[in-house]
């Protein structure tokens, strides 16, 4: 009968190991403590990690809770939770998303504001980092580094296999770049990309098939890019003559969240140069402030051709930029 | 007779509506919304069936539906191809290791959810650890990724389970039905196929069953190892979650249209099943034969190919999570950081996923017994069928989807459920009712009714012949279907994601963050994995040593 | 045995299962203390009607009387029954002890008490070397053996018995009537006994109901019912019967073909022409 005793002393174990760390009637109530503050974060931990660690030390009595997912699985929350809202601040994501979702944030007015390039004019969404996304390549699955977008719809590149991309319905970061791609090569090029893509609903997949070399070509933030080298990767940038794609992300205030006034010393913070400078340093991202130098390993932009497109279209006519790439893929 | 008659000599009908009401609450309530949805147009006022016609005219739609049919089947072939007859041989026949065999078929089903797919991925993906030599000595081998692959993981996922039943439902069966056949001059082999095929239907279609409504609803399997072939839950994930704004009329649809395929593919079953008897009541259980020498060595070696495929996974993550990563990439030299991370930041979500799968799991197991009471032992006419239907549904419905359905429900005063570990509970339970029901239900129809009737006619009342006659019988079949079921749930992944709260953080949200996050933190993925597969083993192993003959369902 | 012999009544059961008649209006009278046995070929309704008896079919309409004490919509559980299933439905997790000790126990009748009564009804059986072991380890014969002992143990006001010999050999089947019988007489327990089996019928009962088609085509003493077939039908079901068609003389003999059979036929069908089922066992062949 040992075996059964060794159950019920497991099972024991696991009750009171569950009461130890946390009483019951704290695990019954809702997330939030009573002084604290909820992130929402769409980032990972490397991205997060050093700046709430550091704001952490200035305010040891806060209590701070970070929640991750994906962005979709956030915005997701944050509206399934609209009628009482548990966080208190999304981190991650691009403006786009903030508008688009626009009733779901609440406005903010950040000292540093002028330090950073792109604003947000309805102030709900406050830039972090500036990231450049490079077209890749594998160089076990081709021969030669292409020098542009457009070589890589050449013949010769599809039979060195497919070219991984995101769907930008689901994907903020695919909708950067398909917008960034329409403007320098217009649309026959991307109608001509999409008969030899991967396409997927995962950003993450994305990377991480042409990191595998399971796809030929794919797009790739500059920080993994970076990092996947390091790490011995088989990738190697495009530096299209076209010009670089670039994404910003960054945080918004959620609206009725429970602890508006820790959150919004939170964000100062994190628009902060101290913040900025910990960005460079520890996260390794560039970032989106104009007074800090971009993260070591990442390419100095000055002189380099950054594609900018139209933000109102980008903005105003995000229906018909998706309904258009939806029909091109019907054709296929 | 009046109603309180009824009740006194049939208290199970009251037992059939309680759990019909519970049901009905917890499963269809919260899920209503997404029927509402799945019917409005995208300007969010006027009611189609648009959104339904467009899963067959718009390609997007069209492909994932298509792929996530063809995919389900084609595995669930090939699972019960492999592990059926393997099953069959150590059900009816003395090979050596009977024990063993059961423990690791078990222990099978208990991976670590998706990262299965990335081990395979790890071995044979375009430039994983064996393909560039594959390629090297001229094999025509390109990668692993792709719908291929899918098919790959998710048949050796599912094997275990249909090992389990398989076998449960051939050791059950009399050996005098077979003699019978012998005796008017079947050989042995056309006994086999005859006889001991036809009535192991019940568990063999229960355990194809349940491999095609999974694969139907996985998820991170395709996500992951899938290629550029898109299915329908990867689809509807997406659709939901979708970063630019919400429009859930074509998830909802699309989750609708899941659970008409899984509610066609049980009515096939009942179908197939309804009007036949495959019971016996005879008390001897089959004794096992022997094969020649050649024929067990040969049926010993398959196995053992059979299950090292089977743990190819388990060994992978283990041996990577013992290497240093940077970047989501392996490498020497040899470390235990990526088990020092875990004991700093994952200790609490094992107490966590251990205590919350331990409720849910007890609650499911009763509830689903007593489901399965009503289903084999009672035909009542509009209940029965809807008890069916009812327990099946959420087996169907994509994790996270179920997961929004309560929040939306549970988020309000009085019941604000949300963020709470009784929240994660009920997710919890409602997905694995179905689980617990069909084990319970496949212990079930091996017991004859006869024997409680026996209690009945010497004075016991239904529910102490429930108790001391039906229960202990299946007490067997009931454990190792908990344990299933707790296994099942310590891995759950997808409404997890959904629902937990800082203070709720299980294993699998653990692993996952790390895996997929861009840090290079799969290293402590893989830990904790190791962790969680360790930690669901032991008991198991346990559970196994007090009960020694328990299949998953007898 | 602490009461008299109890009265055993069924009246007017009707029983449908699905579109089939299981039973149509059928009323019988069991003889109290007596061995009753229905007989009749498979599909008949002896069966549904026995189950009728014990509670576990519930009949649309009649009155089942057991006692004088209605007991028609009274679950199994309350009535006083022994049954004993043709597949015994011994419980394999309990030992014979225990299968036959179970209905004590769930009376609350405890230790020494329970020891004594259910090592006699095993004596009484002649299985007392066996109460420990489990169902599975015993032969057919040992199995029903300690199914009887099950159903007796509780003192129940009447047994009931659905083919019992069915799954035993010959020489089995014979040796365990005999001692269903003698068991029988011995506690003078109202019994009610299905089979297909005329032998068995014979040998066993003290009336016979013959049954077809869900109806009761006669009932009365064994030899009654062999010897005086009531209808064709019934002659038929019992087997072996020939017909003859000829005239009734005044003696009452039958004339067929100008031969001359002793058969004892009533006087009043003097001069009619009839058909007679003869049935084998009241043959004998004898020198001229």
């Amino acid at each position: 009968m040992t075996a059964t005793r060794l159950l019920w002393t497991f099972a024991f174990a696991v009750a009171f190991g569950c009461g130890r760390s946390e009483t019951p009637s704290k695990a019954l109530s809702p997330v939030a403590p009573a002084a604290g503050l909820t992130i929402y974060a769409a980032q990972g931990g490397e991205v997060t990690d050093p700046v709430v660690d550091a704001y952490r030390e200035k305010n040891p009595d806060l209590s701070i809770q970070i929640i991750r997912g994906g962005m979709g699985e956030m915005l997701s929350r944050i509206r399934a939770e609209r009628e009482k809202p548990i966080g208190d601040l999304l981190w991650g994501g691009s403006p786009e998303m903030y508008a688009i979702n626009d009733e779901l944030f609440a406005k903010a007015e950040l000292p540093d504001s002028e330090h950073f390039k792109l604003n947000d004019p309805t102030g709900k969404w406050h830039p972090y980092s500036t990231n450049v996304i490079y077209l890749v390549v594998n160089t076990t699955r081709v021969t030669r580094v292409p020098r542009s977008y457009r070589e890589i719809v050449a013949p010769e590149f599809r039979a060195q296999g497919p070219i991984s991309f995101s769907n930008p319905v689901v994907s903020g970061t695919a909708y950067t770049i398909l917008t960034s791609l329409v403007t320098v090569a217009g649309w026959d090029y991307v109608d001509s990309m999409l008969t030899n893509v991967w396409l997927t609903d995962s950003s993450d997949s994305m990377f991480k098939w042409v990191k595998d070399g399971e796809t030929a070509a794919g797009f790739l933030f500059e920080a993994s890019l970076r990092d996947y080298v390091a790490s011995g990767a088989p990738l190697q940038p495009v530096l299209a003559e076209e010009g670089l794609i670039t994404q910003s992300d960054g945080a918004g205030l959620i609206a009725g969240g429970p602890h508006p006034e820790n959150a919004l010393a939170f964000l100062t913070f994190m628009a902060s140069r101290e913040a900025h400078e910990i960005v460079r340093t520890k996260v390794g991202r560039r970032s989106a402030r104009d007074d800090v130098a971009p993260a070591k390993g990442l390419l100095d932009l000055t002189g380099q051709k950054l594609i900018r497109a139209d933000p109102l279209w980008v903005g105003r006519d995000r229906a018909k930029i998706l309904a258009r790439f939806d029909a091109a893929r019907e054709r296929l | 007779m009046t109603v309180g008659q009824r009740l006194r000599r049939d208290p199970w009908l009251l037992v059939a509506l309680f759990l019909g009401v519970v049901l009905v609450l917890l499963v269809v309530v919260p899920q209503l919304w997404i029927v509402r949805s799945s019917l409005l147009a995208r300007d969010g006022a006027s009611l189609t069936l648009e959104n339904f016609f467009r899963y067959l005219t718009a390609a997007r739609y069209r492909t994932a539906l298509v792929n996530s049919v063809l995919l389900a089947i084609v595995t669930t072939i090939l699972a019960m191809l492999v592990a059926a007859p393997l099953a069959f041989f150590h059900a009816r026949y003395r090979l050596p290791g009977r024990d063993l065999v059961l423990t690791l078929a078990t222990l099978a089903t208990a991976s670590p959810p998706f990262l299965g797919a990335y081990a395979w991925i790890m071995l044979l993906g375009y430039n994983g650890l064996l393909s560039p030599a594959l390629r090297g000595v001229g094999l025509p081998w390109h990668s692993i990724v792709g719908f291929h692959g899918v098919v790959w993981v998710g048949m050796w996922g599912a094997v275990g389970l249909v090992f389990l039943f398989a076998h449960d439902a051939f050791a059950s069966l009399d050996q005098d039905l077979e003699e019978a056949a012998e005796s008017v001059g079947a050989r042995r082999w056309r006994a086999h196929l005859d006889i001991a095929l036809p009535l192991a239907m019940p568990g063999l279609l229960t355990a194809a069953y349940l491999v095609l409504t999974g694969v139907l609803a996985d998820f991170g399997t395709p996500r992951i190892i899938g290629g550029p072939v898109s299915v329908l839950p990867v689809l509807l994930y997406h659709e939901f979650l979708s970063e630019g704004g919400v429009n859930p009329g074509m998830a909802s649809a699309g989750s609708l249209i899941s659970v008409g395929l899984a509610t066609a593919v049980l009515l096939l079953q009942r179908l197939v099943l309804a009007g036949r008897s495959y019971v016996m009541s005879g008390t001897r259980r089959v004794a096992q034969r022997t094969l020649p020498r050649w024929a067990t060595m040969t049926v010993t070696l398959a196995t053992a190919f059979f299950f090292v495929l089977v743990f190819v996974p388990h060994l992978v993550i283990a041996f990577s999570s013992f290497l240093s990563w940077r970047a989501d990439i392996p490498g020497l030299p040899f470390t235990l950081d990526n088990y020092r991370m875990l004991a700093l930041r994952s200790s609490k979500p094992v107490l966590v996923s251990y205590a919350l799968s331990a409720i849910s799991t007890l609650v499911a197991v009763v509830a689903g017994t007593l489901l399965a009471y009503v289903a084999v032992r009672r035909s009542y006419r509009v209940l029965s069928p809807s008890l069916q239907a009812l327990t099946m549904i959420p087996y169907l419905i994509p994790g996270t989807v179920l997961a929004i359905g309560l929040i939306v429900v549970f988020n309000r005063e009085p019941m604000r459920l949300t963020g709470t570990w009784m929240i994660l509970a009920l997710a919890y339970f409602i997905r694995k009712v179905p689980y617990a029901t069909k084990s319970a239900e496949a212990s079930l129809y091996q017991v004859h009714e006869n024997l409680e009737e026996a209690a009945l006619s010497v004075g016991a009342t239904p529910a102490q012949a429930l108790r001391d006659v039906t229960a202990r019988l299946i007490l067997p079949g009931l454990v190792s279907g908990a344990t299933l079921t707790f296994l099942m749930t310590l891995t759950e992944l997808s409404s997890t994601l959904m629902l937990y709260g800082a203070a709720t953080t299980t294993m699998s949200i653990v692993i996952y963050q790390a895996a997929m996050g861009m840090g290079g933190q799969f290293g402590l993925a893989a830990s904790t994995a190791v962790a969680m597969m360790v930690s669901v083993y032991v008991p198991l192993y346990l559970v196994r040593k007090r009960f020694p003959s328990s299949g998953v369902a007898a | 045995m602490s009461r008299g012999p109890v009265a055993v009544q069924v009246e007017g059961i009707c029983k449908r299962f699905g579109r089939e008649q299981a039973l149509a209006d059928v009323s019988l009278t069991f003889t109290p203390g007596g061995f009753n046995t229905l007989l009749g070929p498979s599909g008949c309704g002896k069966t549904t009607l026995l189950r009728s008896i014990a509670g576990f079919v519930t009949p649309e309409s009649g009155r089942i009387l057991i006692g004088g004490e209605e007991v028609t919509r009274q679950p199994p559980w309350t009535r006083s029954i022994g049954f004993v299933f043709q597949s015994y439905a011994l419980w394999p997790h309990m030992s014979v002890f225990d299968n036959v000790a179970y209905g004590l126990r769930l009376r609350k009748v405890e230790g020494r008490e329970l020891e004594r009564r259910v090592r006699a009804l095993l004596e009484v059986v002649g299985l007392s070397s066996l109460h420990e072991r489990a169902p599975g380890a015993l032969s057919g014969g040992q199995q029903q053996r300690v199914a009887l002992a099950r159903a007796l143990v509780l003192e129940p006001s009447v047994l009931l018995l659905d083919e019992p010999l069915a799954n035993l050999d010959a020489r089995l089947r014979v040796e365990m009537r005999q001692e269903i019988r003698r068991l029988q007489r011995e506690l003078k327990i109202t019994t009610i006994f299905v089979t297909h089996d005329q032998e068995e019928a014979l040998e066993l009962s003290d009336t016979v109901a013959v049954m077809s088609r869900g109806r009761v085509a006669q009932v009365g003493a064994p030899e009654d019912v062999f010897a005086h077939p009531a209808s064709p039908e019934v002659a038929a079901l019992l087997g072996g019967a020939s017909f003859v068609e000829g005239v009734v003389s005044e003696e009452g003999d039958l004339i067929v073909d100008g031969a001359r059979l002793a058969l004892g036929l009533s006087p009043t069908l003097a001069g009619k022409k009839v058909r007679v089922a003869l049935t084998a066992k009241r043959m004998a062949v004898v020198a001229d």
